[in-house]
């Protein structure tokens, strides 16, 4: 695995947040509308199934067939599922992002600044 | 679970955006995006069909334009162009290197082809009509003698050493491969070029110069081609490894 691949971008922790939060109802509607409705990032549905094959690659996700519904033309939906590998990597990026905010705020930076 | 009740809709997504989409998505997630997006359209259409419509457009259109840019530079694509472009060269750079040799009347190339071979400048034919024309004709009288030539093998031998060296690192991505091979398949040629506008050679001197250029670009093409290949098959087992 390269460096690269050890790290998260914002976008892909967002993403598998929404996928703990859905727990086993994390399909690709699914979690676009969570996205939109929590967080205001209204993404193009390729453009979320694409950060899922990434992370899918990275092993930090997984994914399986569901079932077929007439809402969905009787096409069967794909869930998606978080992997140790994937808790661990959430665990560290959040590590890291809450050390370095450590002491800080960005009115406190601005005050300091200005 | 799904986000919405069961009852039949009667409305369905536009049919062309369905058709791009289900041209560009791969086979393997073409079944849940579309079904996603129908999902989502079936609760769309039934506040506004209008409103509807144009949101699935916008996200056939976005979609599409993501998958697009993956298919172009997918390893399959990739691994094409890395096939017939160095073998379309290296047909064309045995037909320079034979031109070379038999060349009596510069002239009938075109009217200033002598001046630009005085720069070395043989892949100026390559705008010639008539080289195209007697293209094959000229290839027919080659001789395997015109393309051996001891420097150029030597340049070659180490070029490939170091791409190789550079392939057996596991580091190194397909795109710092893809770069360094061609551009040491390249560079001896340009090197004879700038070698000769640097230097004032007499005509005689000149056939040389370039004949190692154009012969390194030869020797090197192949098996350039060869090793980025490996470097495909690779990447593409790797893939095919994760989606099974």
């Amino acid at each position: 695995m390269s460096e690269k691949d050890k790290f998260l971008g914002e976008f892909e922790q967002m993403t598998m947040l929404a996928l703990l939060h859905l727990e086993n109802a994390a399909y690709g509607a699914a979690i676009r509308q969570l996205l939109a409705e929590q967080v205001n990032r209204d993404v193009a549905i390729g453009a979320l199934y694409s950060t899922l094959e990434r992370l899918e690659r990275k092993g930090m996700v997984e994914s399986r067939l569901g079932e077929a519904t007439a809402q969905r033309g009787g096409r069967a939906k794909r869930y998606f599922k978080v992997t140790a590998k994937g808790h661990s990597a959430l665990n560290r990026a959040r590590q890291a992002m809450d050390t370095l905010w450590q002491g800080l705020s960005i009115r406190h930076s601005l005050c300091q600044k200005g | 679970m799904s986000l919405y009740s069961d009852k039949e809709p009667d409305i369905k997504p536009p049919a062309l955006a369905n058709k791009v989409l289900s041209i560009l998505l791969p086979n393997r997630l073409a079944e849940s995006v579309l079904g996603d997006l129908e999902e989502e359209f079936n609760l769309l259409a039934k506040q506004n069909i209008k409103r509807a419509n144009l949101w699935y457009w916008q996200q056939a259109l976005e979609t599409s334009r993501i998958y697009l840019q993956k298919k172009l530079v997918s390893v399959e694509m990739l691994g094409r162009l890395n096939f017939y472009l160095p073998l379309i060269m290296f047909i064309m750079t045995a037909g320079l290197i034979v031109l070379l040799s038999i060349l009596s009347d510069p002239t009938s190339i075109s009217d200033t082809f002598w001046d630009e071979l005085l720069q070395g400048k043989i892949h100026t034919a390559l705008f010639s009509t008539h080289f195209w024309h007697n293209f094959w004709d000229i290839l027919a009288l080659a001789e395997w003698g015109m393309f051996i030539h001891f420097e150029s093998l030597l340049i070659s031998f180490f070029s490939i050493a170091m791409l190789l060296y550079l392939y057996k690192e596991q580091q190194a991505s397909i795109t710092k491969l893809a770069v360094c091979g061609y551009s040491l398949a390249f560079i001896p040629y340009i090197w004879s070029i700038m070698h000769i506008a640097n230097h004032s050679f007499e005509a005689r001197q000149i056939g040389p110069i370039v004949a190692t250029g154009i012969l390194c670009l030869l020797y090197q093409l192949p098996p350039v081609s060869y090793i980025i290949h490996r470097k495909l098959m690779q990447l593409k087992a790797v893939h095919l490894e994760i989606h099974q």
